[in-house]
């Protein structure tokens, strides 16, 4: 079966290392997302699986075999580009059915393979068009349909979706969720959209400078951030973070933020944090909801209306702000003063390294 | 499952900018092999034959007996007989016709017809001013050398103007002939130039006029602000080709006046061919090639930095 | 833009003026061609009698047929191989951007500054001693290498503006770099290729100085090189002279006329990537 495993692979551009040691296990059947800002190596990494650049070090093994020094032709893998890299000067037919001529397919068997991508893309009419009377929508597809009659062990995307206008990468997106229970393949997918992550991912592997941050499946990413980063980067709007001191308290050291109100001692510290030390908390905007009660107090900066929710951009007493998306449609204006309340069980605490801590 | 790995919070991720050579060590052997051909060629005939040249520069050789070793003895030669020193400065007289003509008048030209170059008419007109590019080198100085001659045209018209006392024999006259080979230069490349300009003018924005317009620009000012600046290249290129057809100049020479009078139309490339061949210098002859392709290169350079992609 | 009518006349003035500069030397040559033989015809004249036998003298007198057929070797001897390996070495150099391998471009961009003349002479010895004095190999041979500098380059500048992804999406695809080559790019470079092969075409058949060096027969040569030593023969016999030199650039004048929209377009470009 085709998994994918990836042990300690390393990258280096010259002296500058690119990607910094990377563990990986991919199941066979798997949609695995590679998320993370610009440069954080995810397109690299998915280069380095397909084989179109070097590996400096580390294993990458596709099935059960190495592939390192794999052409990336023999390696079982097809890949889809962000800018699909079609073939101008041919037709669809031709463009879907190079690979398979190359290797020297049968014409029949060829054809037949050409027209089942075609079906399954929605593209039969498509066949006879050259890539430049097609639409972005439409290229992608035979795109896809490239990779399809390969009959790949594992899918290569790198950032399909990101020269398609909003509307169709909507469309997109479920085309390939569909496509991927279809053909029930592994598939690997770059973007640094979150919310392609999310809605596509079986697993999400988290890079930020070469490292992984983070992997598991997007619930897992969502609830239970490893660290900042992670915390920062999954969800959208992005989730507040605020800092806290560790203070001497009664029975044992307290944290003091003041999302408890001003001045306020609220909840025990973790265990193992001395007095005097920082902590960041990270609160989600979905989190606060209007209380009377509750214990952030602040003015209105910004109100944006979804018409499902409402954004607010609130000031706290010393400057700082928070995000809150408040369901429903508020009647808030800014300038306003309004309280909000959160649980406690939505608050994440992270240590001075950015690490997750469990308290 | 949550696999959580160690990473520094605020570990800014600086952008890697990828190296233009991306992909794998096959690639670059891959490369160097479709270079391969390419550059066998070149370096068996133009590479090989240079270094050549720059070893029989330090010779006194005539071709066929034994070359005894001359060091800079033929430089110093080049650079101070007056002969050849009124060779070279042949060819630099000949850039001033086959440069400063068609660059002036093709932009004054241009700037006239930008506007009239559309349709059935500009592509006559295109067709027409290219000939002289099209035909060989020899063809363009035979025929002028007709037009030259004293029963030729620009005689006839001349006499026809009322100006017979101007007629002459324009290749055979000691004053006249390098000019002369000038027209011819001139001509030949006057085409090529307007065109290129005139398609240049027509890829400057025509917003930059209209907004100069508005600011009270007059037709001078417009040229010179405008459409001066956004020709750069194109003027960059037109001084590029006409001064290396210039320096190098071979075949107009030969055909039409085969140096003559005495050396007054003599060019650095006639000169070499004659002292290779003719004379038997082989080592004098290198040395003036040498210093000619020198000359080139001091040339061009100045003209290639001045209009250079400043993007 | 509003053209005031009199600028509009004055511009379409300029350009026929402009034409009929171009064209006076071949219109007085065609006169002086039309003259009985051995007179000193007087300029500018539609001659009484027009001789037009004297085309079909020069034709024969010039073996033009065999001129025709030795320059039409020539070209197919250098343009196919040089277009060729070219096109190889552009997409080759496209390839290797880095700095690294910069210089190797850089060796072939001196040459493009390089006149002929400074290279003549060795070129003379070097076909010497590989026996090939008096061939049309001496003219092939070093053309092919002394159009390589501006060939690559321009080959060059095209594989640039084509994205690296293609290439990857080939090798993907199961493409060995040759086939990739043949199957992918070239197609793609049809225009560049067009250009190209126009451009040394026209070099190569209006080339004189190296079938002049390094060729003596005149009908081993260029049609170009050949004008050479008709004119020595019968450079006294102006109309003959003139309807020799007529027919000798009537063929790339006829293919020009045919073809006028990609030579124009190859020659602009020509020049400005040169």
């Amino acid at each position: 079966m085709s998994g994918l495993t990836l042990r300690s692979v390393r990258k280096n551009y010259g002296d500058v290392p690119v990607i910094k040691g990377v563990d990986l296990d991919i199941a066979h059947g798997e949609f695995v997302v590679f998320v993370g800002p610009s440069g954080c190596g995810k397109s690299t990494l998915l280069r380095m699986i397909a084989g179109l650049e070097d590996i400096t070090g580390g294993e990458v093994s596709i099935g059960d075999r190495v592939v390192n020094d794999v052409e990336p032709r023999d390696r079982g893998v097809a890949m889809v580009f962000q800018s699909y890299a079609l073939y101008p000067h041919m037709s669809v037919y031709d463009n879907v059915g190079f690979g398979l001529k190359l290797a020297g397919t049968p014409k029949a068997i060829r054809d037949a393979k050409i027209r089942d991508a075609a079906k399954v893309l929605q593209m039969e009419h498509l066949l006879d068009r050259r890539p430049a009377q097609l639409s972005g929508g439409q290229r992608q597809r035979v795109a896809i349909g490239r990779a399809i009659v390969r009959e790949p062990d594992v899918f290569l995307f790198d950032e399909p979706l990101s020269n398609l206008d909003a509307a169709l990468r909507g469309d997109m997106r479920m085309e390939l969720a569909r496509l991927h229970n279809d053909l029930g393949a592994t598939m690997i997918y770059v973007t640094h959209d979150q919310i392609e992550a999310m809605t596509l991912a079986d697993k999400i592997v988290v890079l930020d400078g070469g490292v992984v941050q983070q992997v598991g499946s997007p619930l897992e990413l969502y609830n239970n951030p490893a660290n900042l980063f992670v915390a920062g980067f999954i969800g959208s709007p992005k989730m507040n973070i605020l800092q806290a001191a560790v203070v001497a308290g009664a029975d044992g050291p307290v944290l003091q933020t003041e999302m408890a109100g001003a001045g306020l001692f609220w909840r025990p510290a973790p265990a193992d944090l001395p007095a005097g030390g920082k902590v960041s908390v990270g609160l989600r905007p979905h989190a606060l909801s209007r209380d009377p009660n509750g214990t952030i107090t602040g003015e209105v900066r910004l109100v944006e209306r979804l018409g499902n929710e409402t954004l607010v951009r609130l000031a706290l007493p010393s400057g700082q702000e928070i995000t809150a998306a408040l369901a429903g449609q508020e009647q808030i204006e800014p300038k306003q003063h309004i309280t909000l309340g959160f649980g406690q069980d939505d608050l994440l605490l992270f240590g001075e390294d950015g690490q997750r801590l469990t308290a | 499952m949550t696999e959580i790995t160690t990473a520094p919070p605020d570990a800014q991720p600086k952008p890697v900018r990828l190296p233009p050579s991306r992909g794998s060590r096959k690639t670059r052997l891959a490369a160097w092999l479709f270079v391969a051909p390419a550059f066998i060629a070149y370096a068996a005939f133009v590479l090989a034959p240079l270094c050549m040249s720059i070893y029989y520069s330090l010779l006194r050789w005539d071709g066929i007996g034994e070359a005894q070793f001359y060091g800079l003895s033929n430089y110093v030669t080049v650079l101070t007989d007056s002969d050849l020193l009124q060779i070279i400065g042949n060819a630099f007289q000949l850039v001033l016709y086959f440069t400063l003509i068609p660059v002036l008048l093709g932009l004054a030209v241009a700037a006239a017809i930008r506007s009239h170059m559309a349709g059935r008419f500009g592509t006559i007109t295109r067709t027409v001013l290219f000939l002289p590019q099209v035909i060989p080198l020899v063809a363009a100085g035979i025929a002028w050398s007709w037009m030259f001659a004293s029963t030729g045209l620009v005689n006839q018209t001349l006499k026809a103007i009322g100006l017979s006392s101007w007629a002459r024999g324009w290749l055979g006259d000691f004053v006249w002939a390098l000019p002369a080979v000038g027209i011819i230069g001139a001509w030949v490349l006057l085409g090529l130039c307007t065109m290129l300009l005139v398609t240049g003018i027509t890829k400057i924005d025509p917003s930059l006029y209209e907004a100069a317009r508005l600011d009270g620009a007059r037709p001078w000012h417009e040229f010179r602000y405008i459409t001066l600046p956004g020709l750069r290249q194109e003027i960059g290129v037109c001084i590029t080709v006409t001064v290396i057809a210039a320096l190098a100049s071979f075949d107009i020479v030969y055909i039409s006046t085969q140096g003559g009078p005495g050396i007054t139309t003599t060019v650095p490339g006639l000169e070499i061919y004659r002292l290779a061949f003719a004379h038997r210098q082989v080592g004098l002859a290198s040395a003036l090639a040498i210093v000619l392709m020198v000359l080139v290169l001091i040339s061009i350079a100045p003209v290639q930095w001045f209009t250079r992609d400043k993007k | 833009m509003k053209t005031a009518s009199p600028n509009s006349l004055i511009a379409r003035g300029l350009i026929i003026v402009l034409m009929i500069v171009t064209l006076l030397p071949f219109l007085s040559m065609l006169s002086a061609a039309l003259a009985p033989q051995g007179t000193y015809p007087n300029g500018l004249q539609w001659p009484a009698d027009p001789q037009w036998s004297n085309f079909v003298r020069a034709f024969e007198v010039a073996r033009m047929d065999q001129l025709l057929l030795s320059s039409s070797l020539i070209v197919l001897g250098v343009v196919p191989l040089s277009v060729l390996i070219a096109t190889m070495a552009g997409y080759g150099l496209a390839k290797l951007t880095s700095n690294k391998y910069k210089w190797l471009y850089l060796v072939f961009v001196f040459g493009l500054t390089l006149p002929f003349e400074a290279v003549i002479t060795p070129l003379y010895y070097e076909v010497r001693a590989l026996g090939l004095l008096n061939t049309r190999f001496a003219i092939i041979l070093p053309l092919i290498g002394l159009y390589m500098p501006f060939s690559v380059y321009w080959m060059r500048a095209h594989f640039l503006n084509v994205p690296h992804d293609l290439t990857e999406a080939a090798q993907l695809d199961g493409a060995t770099r040759w086939k990739e080559f043949w199957l992918v790019q070239v197609p793609l470079a049809r225009p560049a290729i067009m250009s190209l092969t126009i451009l040394l075409f026209l070099w190569t058949w209006n080339q004189f100085l190296l079938p002049v060096v390094l060729v003596q027969d005149p009908m081993q040569r260029t049609m170009a090189g050949a004008l050479g030593a008709f004119q020595g023969q019968w450079g006294t016999d102006i109309p003959l002279l003139c309807a020799g030199s007529l027919l000798i650039l009537a063929p790339t004048v006829a293919l020009f006329l045919v073809f006028q929209r990609q030579f124009v377009a190859a020659l602009m470009q020509g020049a400005v990537k040169g």
